[in-house]
């Protein structure tokens, strides 16, 4: 779901002002039936998006208003008080710093890795290029959820694989996920090995943009690899750099399913993402604080709405460098 | 959708020693990346070996992959009694459902909204642009609730419908964006011969749509295939609800440490969509690249 | 028209569509025996997972109705029961793991009350019942089941480990003292185990255990609330002392590697397999053993919950025994639902409860007759001797109820603190302590403030028990 919409950023950002200029031949009646034809088209968006995501977030702004527990009926309207509450709440302020930072932490080992990757698997004289295409992809389509349990195992101070091999070669084992400040690193690690394969596609399918032609012409002229990559390659990849940078950053903000199949969100919150911080007052509380998450969660929506305006003005830049390109 | 084919290979080269000695370098690249790439893999092997061991054997394995005696009676225990059949079962009729519905929906959406300006149009493209940035654990509670009203909560209809109904706006987007560009002169002709509104879209522009509609499918199966936090949510209560995602996160608690039964399960829920991966793998890497074709 | 009906299919269509498709399939995809079951029957009872189930069968047939049981993993049925009670599926009977106190349950129509004819509820004993914590207003809705006799940390070591250490079994460390020279003996074997395990991955399993540690430490109050003076105490020196010892097992390499996410079963499965000689737990550490790893059976040793002094008596004080098993309030049969529940008065069913080695039956005598292990009883022995019952605002005083139900979740819990503390996280203990007594106290005023806004009669001092005297049980006046 993460890349589909971050993807609609691009589209998004293809809106054309003049967009379906197309007209019927007469107006009124013909425009009237067909008007009706395309609100029936739209219904069934209209019901479920209405229902399942506008409705929603409506309602976020009303129960971040009251409080609530969930199981008694009554909802007491107390104001603002909860967002009071939530901002004057330190562990929501942590999470805030573990979202950003676990951000700042796998979006660029996602972006730069794998453009190096890309760059090297997209050579034709590389054998067996696209055996490991596959491979690097393949975790990709496994289920996060799943990925998440096998992860505890394979990072298991005692009895896993890879402090194993940290034994087998003389070093200490390291308890990756159970000490506070390795933790987050772990979760990270999994995190772009999950889904580096997407942004290695990604840059494939921008690097393929590239005609061949325009290397053909560079080594003519004398240029080694070294230099094709940085005066040739570069330069036309910079705006996919962006696109493919506000992909990964938008992707960034959906890794509760991993992080609460890992670590659910400990040791000490250490891992403790605001989605885990919404999730543990909401649901895992043992009185849960309906309210009080969902003016976490409004808060995080705001968030990460800024970080999407951000995003968009940022595509807006990157068609223009791309129709200056052109 | 040929970006992806390979560039042809220029060969200006003439004798073969010649040639070795200019692909050296690929070759210790194409070492460091075997390498790699097996580290890469890594996990699920492991997690193959492990679902074969003995249960008490995988504490003591260490690095040894290879299980003593054949243990397959793991993926008994995890189809049967973890009820991983039934979970996967419960997941392809979610996958499959979702799949369909975001595509008509999303279709049907795009088509209109890419094609004409009609009264409303604007604020509907602007309500789906405004709503793009919606992270999931900020409507979950709202959505139970309704979901809870509605005498969906604890049923597959009423996942399938959260799943299907919770932002796909990118995919309005693409299908909005590629109708746009087809040349007007397709609905014209169809028109003079006397189709309407409806057999116009099924019969000339769906049929035109293939390469998004595969990318949209695509990326709601992963999608789909993938959730967890709404199935997890929506069968609290009824464990036979279950996902795969959700069961293998309830087998832990359950079973905390019966590490090759996880592993059973883990394979078992990993296999199918990793061999559809194979199978379709063009497929797969087409659908994602479409992201970032313009 | 044609066209308009393809197109209803197609479009909004799909949902309904899908709909019936999904209600055709729910049948087989649910795999539940033909019929609706007339009772549905959760718990998150582990260790009594098969009992229960052969239970529920052998009582189909006695009732001559359908009852189906499911075993809910505890970390999870909190929240699926939240999530049933709104949508008015609460299984028929189900156990309490919702943490609320009994009037607000019965204020939101979660339960039904249990009817049971007077001789099923004397057959268990004297004192099981009490208003405000299974009954209401004379009414019984909360049954109980184990005994209020019980901790969480006894010392169960591995005999095999004992014996090569030079411990003997037969009298196991009793102190902090003896306890970490013991540790120091199995560190210094050598012998591929480590000295102990904890769940340390479990904050609220280590709540538990510290609360107990901090009792056998002096601590006279429970759950960091004193009984005497009724203030929060967590930065009282006992709860102090019991955590900087366990962060110097943590800190002397005592401790498993990886302990600090093992949850419980986790924890205790690992130390079955060898791994480590002591794992402080439960009684339940029995059969959740039995469970996991039969063979680990007969290397089952205990010795009683540390002190932290030599000298020194341990002391556990409890609140009256729970409501374990609740009918619920939708519940479309709630006399059958009762004569379940009332089944498990029968001495049968106590005899199978003692046998599942769980938390201990309410009459602790059926343990003895019980078809149970030595160190079962061993561990249940130090329950009768040592455990006492505590004093309770709600009990003397009801109405505290409503203040209970005001009470909002404090975070971060001692568990934390205590997780934090040995993970190097926190570094100032006490201040870490004193600000949770601060977040509890705070948190009692305002629920204190509101119950009294909706008129109930409470106040600070119904938390305080003057007349409470140590290593008694507590009598109300």
């Amino acid at each position: 779901m993460s890349t589909t919409t971050a993807k609609a950023a691009l589209q998004g950002a293809r809106q054309d002002p003049k967009a379906g200029a197309y007209r019927g031949p007469t107006r009124t009646k013909m425009e009237r039936r067909r008007n009706l034809w395309i609100w029936l088209f739209l219904l069934p968006t209209v019901v479920l998006y209405g229902l399942y995501s506008i409705y929603p977030i409506i309602a976020s702004y009303w129960y971040s208003l009251v409080q609530w527990n969930g199981f008694e009926s009554e909802q007491t309207f107390v104001g603002i008080s909860n967002y009071e509450a939530v901002l004057a709440d330190p562990a929501f302020w942590s999470s805030v710093r573990i979202t950003l930072i676990f951000m700042l932490l796998v979006a660029p080992a996602r972006i730069l890795l794998s453009l190096v990757l890309a760059v090297v698997l997209n050579s034709p004289k590389l054998p067996f290029s696209k055996l490991f295409r596959t491979v690097f992809f393949l975790p990709v389509v496994t289920t996060t959820a799943i990925v998440g349990v096998v992860m505890q195992f394979i990072f298991d101070p005692s009895s896993g694989p890879i402090n194993a091999a940290l034994r087998a070669v003389g070093l200490d084992g390291v308890n990756f996920l159970g000490d506070s400040s390795s933790a987050l690193f772990t979760v990270s690690a999994v995190y772009v090995w999950k889904f580096f394969g997407i942004t290695m596609i990604y840059w494939i399918a921008a690097l393929q943009t590239i005609s061949s032609d325009v290397y053909e012409a560079a080594k003519i002229d004398g240029a080694g690899a070294v230099q094709i990559f940085r005066f040739i390659t570069l330069p036309l990849l910079k705006p996919f750099l962006i696109i493919i940078s506000l992909l990964t950053i938008e992707d960034t903000f959906r890794a509760f399913d991993l992080m609460l199949t890992m670590t659910g969100g400990g040791p000490f919150f250490s891992t403790e993402i605001i989605e885990i911080y919404i999730y543990r007052w909401a649901f895992a509380a043992s009185i849960p604080q309906l309210g009080f998450a969902s003016a976490a969660a409004v808060l995080f929506g705001l968030f990460v709405f800024v970080v999407g305006l951000i995003q968009l003005w940022g595509v807006y830049a990157a068609r223009r460098i791309q129709a200056e390109n052109k | 959708m040929s970006v992806l084919k390979e560039q042809s290979v220029g060969s200006g080269l003439h004798s073969r020693a010649g040639r070795m000695l200019r692909r050296s370098p690929w070759w210790i690249a194409f070492a460091f990346l075997a390498v790699s790439a097996l580290l890469w893999v890594y996990p699920f092997i492991w997690m193959v070996a492990a679902s074969l061991k003995d249960s008490m054997e995988i504490f003591s394995s260490g690095l040894n992959l290879m299980p003593k005696v054949f243990a397959w009676e793991n993926y008994v225990r995890a189809w049967e009694d973890a009820g991983f059949g039934r979970y996967m079962l419960n997941t392809i009729l979610i996958t499959v459902w979702t799949v369909i519905i975001v595509v008509v929906r999303c279709a049907l959406a795009g088509y209109v909204l890419g094609r004409y300006k009609f009264p409303g149009s604007r604020i509907v493209m602007g309500i789906l642009v405004a709503t793009l940035f919606i992270p999931t654990g900020y409507t979950i509670i709202p959505i139970v609730k309704l979901s809870l009203d509605l005498g969906l909560l604890n049923s597959l209809t009423g996942m399938v419908l959260a799943l299907s109904g919770a932002a796909n706006v990118s995919a309005i987007l693409i299908y909005a964006g590629y109708f746009r560009q087809l040349p007007k002169e397709l609905e014209e002709a169809s028109i003079v011969d006397g189709a309407g509104f409806f057999r116009t879209f099924f019969t000339v522009m769906l049929p035109l749509t293939m390469p998004v509609t595969a990318t949209v499918a695509l990326l709601t199966f992963l999608g789909t295939w993938n959730s967890f936090f709404l199935p997890l949510v929506f069968s609290f209560s009824r464990p036979e609800l279950r996902t795969l995602s959700v069961g293998m996160q309830a087998f832990v608690g359950e079973n905390a440490v019966d590490w090759s039964g996880m592993a059973a399960a883990g394979v078992i829920s990993i296999i199918p969509v990793v061999a559809l991966f194979i199978f379709l793998q063009k497929f797969f890497v087409e659908g994602i690249a479409g992201a970032v074709k313009s | 028209m044609i066209e308009l009906n393809r197109r209803a299919f197609l479009g909004a269509g799909g949902a309904v569509a899908a709909a019936a498709f999904l209600a055709a399939c729910k049948p087989q995809s649910s795999g539940a025996p033909a019929g609706t079951p007339d009772i549905r029957w959760w718990d998150h009872y582990s260790a009594l997972q098969k009992f229960h189930d052969t239970w529920a069968a052998d009582q189909s047939k006695k009732l001559g109705a359908n009852i189906t049981h499911t075993y809910n993993d505890a970390s999870k049925s909190a929240q699926a029961l939240q999530l049933a009670n709104q949508s008015k599926q609460l299984p028929d009977i189900y156990s309490n793991t919702l943490g609320l106190p009994l009037s607000a349950l019965v204020q939101e129509k979660w339960l039904s009350e249990i009817t049971m004819p007077q001789e099923s509820q004397d057959r268990l004993p004297k004192g099981s019942f009490t208003e405000g914590v299974t009954n209401l207003d004379g009414k019984l809705y909360g049954l109980p089941l184990f005994s209020f006799r019980q901790y969480s940390t006894a010392t169960w070591f591995n005999k095999d480990i004992a014996a090569k250490a030079g411990i003997d079994a037969g009298s196991p460390p009793l102190t902090y003292d003896e306890f970490r020279a013991a540790c120091k003996k199995v560190k210094d074997l050598n012998g591929g185990f480590a000295a102990m395990t904890l769940a340390l991955g479990d904050p609220g399993r280590m709540r538990d255990q510290m609360d107990d540690m901090a009792q056998a430490g002096g601590f006279a109050g429970y759950q960091g609330l004193k009984f005497a003076t009724g203030e929060y105490a967590y930065h009282d020196d006992a709860y102090v002392n019991g955590i900087e010892f366990w962060k110097e097992l943590n800190d002397s390499g005592y401790i498993l590697p990886g302990s600090s996410n093992f949850t419980v079963a986790n924890a205790r499965t690992r130390w079955a397999s060898g791994a480590a000689a002591f794992f402080p737990d439960g009684p339940w550490c029995a059969g959740g053993v039995r469970n996991v790893a039969a063979n680990f059976v007969p290397m089952l040793e205990n010795g009683p919950l540390l002190k932290a002094e030599k000298g020194s008596e341990v002391t556990v004080y409890r609140g009256a025994p729970g409501a374990q098993f609740f009918v619920a309030g939708n519940s479309k049969d709630p006399a059958l639902a009762s004569k379940l529940l009332e089944s498990f008065t029968t001495p049968e069913y106590q005899k199978g409860l003692a046998a599942g080695m769980d938390q201990p039956p309410i009459d602790l005598d059926v343990v003895d007759k019980a078809d149970v292990i030595d160190p079962y009883k061993k561990v249940v022995s130090y329950f009768k001797k040592t455990v006492y019952r505590a004093p309770q605002a709600v009990v003397r005083n009801p109405e505290i109820s409503v203040a209970q139900s005001l009470s909002k979740p404090v975070s971060p819990l001692l568990g934390d603190i205590i997780q934090g503390y040995l993970g190097g996280d926190i570094t100032d203990l006490k201040g870490a302590l004193k600000t949770l007594s601060d977040n509890f106290s705070a948190d009692r005023e305002q629920a204190i403030k509101g119950a009294t806004a909706k008129g109930a009669k409470v106040s600070l001092d119904d938390y305080a028990f003057p007349d409470w005297k140590p290593g008694t049980d507590y009598v109300y006046a």
